[in-house]
């Protein structure tokens, strides 16, 4: 019966089938020794290797760019081209017609071939007046800058900088006894899903209403693993934390930190800028699912 | 029959339920023939010719979404055309199932401003047309995993001057597309 077998579980296995077959009662403890080795497999009883690992909810806000890029030389020479094969082969718009008729007809009025129609007062609009209109209109309109104030400044915590990226938040918080850049998270409370810890996790950090965001799937896009210090898994009572991100977009408005929550500082950074404020690891996991605006 | 059933037959198939039902009193309500209640927008329906409705898959299993409308949108043709292109490729090298990519009818806005008849005809705003160009793209069964990805290539990848919407495909998106019509009295 206590026979030698590889794997402790079938022996474990042989042994309960062979308890059954005795007549009620299971009395098999007496029959076998277990070996502490063999325990270990499948009873926990070991400290360090079963602690649980204290769930997270991290929010990834993103500000979608403003504007489009500018064009490299070559995109920029692309494009000239393919609008001027887009203007050769395209057919005359009822507005250009419009502008061969009415040079025709002035033509001919001109050589005295059309008779003054009744009415004619020679205030009549021809198309070419209405594109000289328009033409004037246009040049009084002033496009917004590309580069704003805020770009020439530098100004980091602002949401009007870098208008042709993407950027995201970044606040500063203590962990442990280190203050880092990390993005916005915290534990996942019983009884929640993780998304629902991630929007209260940004509702916490803002201040109400100032903030419209929208959150994209109930699927986290990415984890980062955190293990503890061997005297803090002690004293918490867990091996580590997993730290489940969620993405966000931001609608409108703009961050407000509260005063009372341990955040120091917020910062909106594009990708680039994100490896020199966070530390190595944590930057290649987020840098995974934040992707760029341009390959 | 029963009386139940005669009594349902009586009241033209609406079951008046009174506690103490005789013979007599159900004639006696039940004098002139009542019909249902929607007969007016019965005999309208039937003036137009009905459409089947569209059979919609419902999604593979709990991880995927139903089917999606992808639809972009905007006032130059060009730009919107290869949008569509563009989500239509995407969807195909992302392995997404495209369930069918189609054309709205254009739509036209007349804009009009409304000015006092005194002023010149040089000085005038004058009237304009804005035609609005539709493509959709719809998409079946997108896993949730890979949606928040799509969604960002998609508008990160949007040209200025289109817009683009994504909703839930229903049978009333289906019945827009067809041109309404009517059946004359003589054939009804």
């Amino acid at each position: 019966m206590a026979a030698h077998y590889r794997f402790p579980y079938l022996r474990i296995l042989a042994l309960t089938q062979s308890a059954y077959k005795m007549k009620g009662s299971l009395c098999f403890k007496n029959n076998l020794v277990f070996p502490k080795h063999q325990i270990c497999r499948f009873c926990s009883s070991s400290d360090t290797e079963t602690r649980p690992w204290q769930l997270m909810s991290g929010v990834c806000v993103e500000r979608y760019p403003v504007i489009s890029q500018t064009h490299n030389s070559i995109e920029e020479e692309f494009k000239e081209m393919c609008n001027m094969v887009e203007f050769e082969s395209s057919v005359l718009s009822d507005h250009e017609i419009q502008v061969r008729k009415d040079r025709d007809r002035m033509k001919k009025r001109k050589e005295g071939e059309l008779e003054e129609e009744a009415g004619d007062d020679g205030e009549v609009m021809t198309a070419l007046d209405l594109e000289d209109i328009a033409l004037e209109k246009l040049k009084q309109f002033q496009a917004a800058p590309r580069e704003t104030s805020a770009d020439q400044e530098n100004d980091t915590k602002s949401i009007n900088r870098k208008l042709a990226d993407k950027l995201v938040l970044l606040v500063k918080e203590k962990i442990g006894d280190k203050t880092l850049w990390i993005l916005p998270q915290g534990y996942r409370d019983t009884g929640e899903s993780m998304r629902e810890a991630a929007e209260r996790v940004l509702n916490a950090c803002t201040i109400e209403n100032r903030m419209k965001v929208k959150f994209v799937g109930n699927a986290p896009v990415g984890v980062y693993k955190y293990k503890y210090p061997e005297d803090i898994q002690h004293k918490i009572g867990a091996q580590g934390a997993k730290i489940f991100f969620f993405k966000a977009k931001l609608m409108q408005g703009d961050f407000m930190q509260r005063p009372d929550v341990g955040i120091s500082e917020y910062k909106w950074v594009t990708r680039e800028e994100l490896d020199s404020h966070l530390i190595k690891g944590y930057s290649d996991t987020i840098k995974s699912f934040i992707l760029p605006v341009s390959l | 029959m029963s009386r139940r059933a005669l009594s349902t037959l009586y009241s033209g198939g609406r079951r008046v339920l009174h506690s103490s039902m005789s013979w007599r009193k159900i004639g006696q309500f039940q004098s002139a023939r009542c019909y249902a209640d929607n007969f007016d927008e019965e005999v309208e329906e039937l003036r137009v010719q009905q459409i089947a409705d569209q059979e919609i898959p419902p999604p593979a299993d709990d991880t995927v979404h139903e089917v999606l409308n992808i639809k972009a949108f905007g006032y130059d043709c060009t730009l919107v055309e290869h949008f569509a292109q563009y989500t239509h490729n995407l969807s195909k090298n992302m392995s997404l199932s495209v369930f069918d990519s189609y054309a709205l009818p254009a739509k036209a806005t007349l804009v009009h401003a409304i000015q006092g008849t005194g002023l010149k005809e040089k000085d005038r705003i004058k009237d304009y047309t804005l035609t609005t160009y539709q493509r959709v793209i719809q998409i079946q069964d997108l896993p949730s995993k890979r949606a928040s990805l799509l969604l960002d290539l998609l508008q990160l990848n949007l040209p200025e001057g289109v817009s683009f919407t994504i909703t839930l495909h229903t049978q009333e998106h289906y019945k827009e597309r067809f041109i309404r019509k009517e059946i004359p009295d003589s054939l009804l």
